[in-house]
């Protein structure tokens, strides 16, 4: 039997007051176990992985086809143009991965340094590419490159710093075809004209234009148009150029018809004769052997026209030079199809 | 039992029970390790090519023609399932000018309609 | 007959229990976990590189051509799996030489699957070559067969006499 002392120190016995505090210290405690797998939130890896830069540059590069759709007619002289574009996209679809505008091309790789870019027509190494490509808040250093694997055609300088001698640099390489779009419509006047024809229609059916898909399609909206008219020098009468006008077809509603000279500035339609830029339409007088008509990208759009529509070039001479009603701009006249070529793309990122 | 001490029970419960949450942790942060996903694994588990190759070859049916004549269905079906696991079908509804196509390689699921074809 | 003997002798025990608690998690909130070094890089490199070789090889250059992977599926001619290795391998080892690395070392088998006359699945080698176990990735890509006389003699069985879609795999690696 035990003898009860004062001091028992052998009695498990509580007082009410600690077991409540204990209670409550035990329930914090299982919250604290709780929430452990909160602590593990700010886990970060202790290298930055340039590998998915390289590979998230390479996507927008290569299969987007930026923001916006027609960023390569923006002038970079403009600071408001410069900051219209959002996304330096080099796709010529969003549906067709992997197939790059040439003209987009051409601008991406048009550049100078920081000093020397700004109020012209073309984008400040490495800051725009920063902002507009690689994203994000590091500034990191990077290094695009591109080579034709034909060796017709020049390969771009490449943009960004020199790469440096150090290993982990994060990489990628894409394959991709470039889309060349040259194509010239030539024809020449007849020899023995009709009497009453003297306008030379030439007929620009946009629907039908854009029945082809994106990569082989010649689109009159964003790429340039050329029209060449030779043979004059064959003609029995001396005739002269009256008039150039770029009409809708049929010939009703707005923008109707508009002169070609009607703009001073880019994008504009441009008359050649026998080689020489003509400013004013009617041109001084002079002998005629061929005639060019170049229309500027992006001027349909300038002018308010849609893929839905039909534009009628109309050429007017004082004397009849001609007998087709119409010429007709479309697969079949124009030389040469636009055609793919092959290129590789490298992008380093550091 | 008279003659148990009972002397610093609470000092070696609660240092058991720290014990037992530092194993705990040892165990998650343990875990974590296996846990964390690395940008090259989500790029290589993500099916983008495949998807944009079905697209492109459904497309393609469908720019000559096709669509509706062929047995395209068939081959995607069959020949996915059977080499790679995957499901790929698609619903081509002539009148209404819709076509939907669904992808699932298990991991991923992607369904597209697109209309006004 | 309850007697609060013994309370600071549990409190300190207590507060010492405390005092390790919240040691082990300031220790713990402190450190960073690392996850594992990236193996998988070089992988996804190489199978990005090899779904861009084929859809590049599956687009025709003009309008109205057919694709060369169509016309090397399609061909008779007894060597053309040289032929596609060769261009296969010309777009994916080429490199824009910036830093002076020059071609790359790739390899590849080929097969190709395709439903029979009969609905059976075949899966017919379009081109070996012998593999050692090097860490390679698969890439596939459906190829479009427009109807076509005549029948190559790899192919036994094909339907030619209707458009029909096979499946290209290719096993790229790096020697």
């Amino acid at each position: 039997m035990r003898v009860p002392r004062k001091f028992d120190r052998e009695e498990g016995l509580l007082s009410l007051d600690f077991l409540i505090g204990f209670t409550i210290f035990l329930i914090a405690l299982i919250f604290v176990g709780v929430m452990i797998s909160g602590l593990l939130v700010h886990l970060q890896s202790r290298t930055i992985d340039y590998d998915a830069v390289a590979y998230r540059t390479s996507v927008v590069l290569v299969e987007d086809p930026g923001e916006p759709l027609d960023w390569h007619l923006k002038n970079m002289t403009y600071p408001a143009e410069r900051n219209d574009v959002k996304r330096l996209g080099l796709g010529v679809d969003r549906n067709y991965p992997g197939i790059l505008k040439l003209n987009k091309v051409n601008k991406f790789f048009t550049y100078s340094s920081p000093s020397e870019c700004y109020g012209v027509d073309e984008f400040c190494n490495p800051e725009d590419y920063r902002k507009r490509l690689i994203f994000g808040d590091y500034p990191y250093r990077f290094n695009i490159s591109m080579k034709y694997l034909s060796s017709t055609n020049t390969n771009p300088p490449p943009v960004g710093d020199p790469i440096p001698d150090k290993a982990s640099v994060g990489f990628i390489k894409r394959i991709v075809k470039v889309q060349e779009p040259h194509s010239w419509y030539n024809f020449s006047v007849t020899q023995e004209p009709d009497l009453n024809k003297n306008q030379i229609i030439v007929r620009i059916d946009f629907g039908d234009l854009y029945g082809r898909i994106s990569p082989y399609r010649i689109d009159p909206l964003y790429e340039k148009i050329n029209i060449t008219i030779s043979g004059f020098g064959s003609l029995t009468n001396e005739t002269n150029l009256t008039e150039v006008r770029i009409c809708t077809y049929p010939l009703v509603g707005i923008p109707g018809c508009v002169v070609s000279d009607a703009y001073e500035d880019y994008p504009r339609v441009n008359v050649y004769i026998n080689g020489t830029e003509q400013p004013s339409i009617p041109p001084p007088p002079q002998r005629l052997e061929n005639i060019t008509v170049v229309i500027d990208d992006g001027y349909f759009n300038r002018v308010g026209f849609d893929r839905f529509d039909a534009v009628d070039t109309i050429l007017t001479f004082d004397k009849p030079m001609t007998n087709h009603s119409v010429y007709s701009y479309n697969y079949s006249t124009v030389y040469p199809l636009p055609k793919l070529v092959d290129a590789v793309i490298e992008v380093r990122v550091w | 039992m008279a003659g148990m001490n009972e002397d610093a029970q609470w000092i070696v419960m609660l240092g058991f029970i720290i014990s037992i949450i530092l194993i705990f942790l040892a165990l998650i942060v343990n875990q974590s390790a296996l846990i964390g996903k690395t940008t090259s694994e989500s790029v290589l588990e993500f099916p983008k090519s495949e998807i944009q190759d079905a697209r492109a070859e459904i497309m393609e049916y469908y720019w000559n023609g096709t669509l509706d004549q062929s047995d395209l269905e068939q081959y995607l079906y069959n020949i996915t399932l059977e080499r790679k696991g995957t499901i790929i079908w698609y619903d081509y509804n002539r009148a209404a000018g819709t076509l939907f196509i669904h992808y699932n390689d298990g991991s991923t699921e992607y369904n597209e309609m697109v209309r006004d074809l | 007959m309850v007697n609060d003997s013994g309370q600071l002798y549990t409190i300190e025990g207590l507060a010492a229990g405390i005092l390790m608690l919240v040691t082990a998690y300031l220790v713990v909130s402190t450190t960073t976990v690392l996850t594992p070094q990236d193996v998988h890089i070089n992988d996804m490199q190489l199978e990005q590189l090899g779904n861009d070789v084929l859809s590049m090889m599956d687009t025709p250059d003009q309008y109205g051509n057919p694709s060369s992977l169509t016309k090397m599926i399609q061909s008779t001619e007894p060597n053309i799996e040289e032929e596609f290795k060769d261009n296969f391998l010309y777009y994916a080892n080429n490199a824009t030489n910036i830093a002076g690395t020059g071609y790359d070392r790739l390899n590849l088998n080929a097969t190709v699957t395709y439903l029979d006359q009969f609905n059976n699945m075949k899966t017919v080698t379009f081109y070996e070559q012998p593999y050692y176990r090097e860490k390679a990735v698969k890439v596939t890509r459906w190829v479009y067969l427009p109807k076509f006389t005549p029948i190559p003699a790899r192919f036994p069985g094909i339907v030619s006499t209707e458009n029909q879609t096979v499946l290209l795999e290719v096993l790229l690696w790096r020697e």
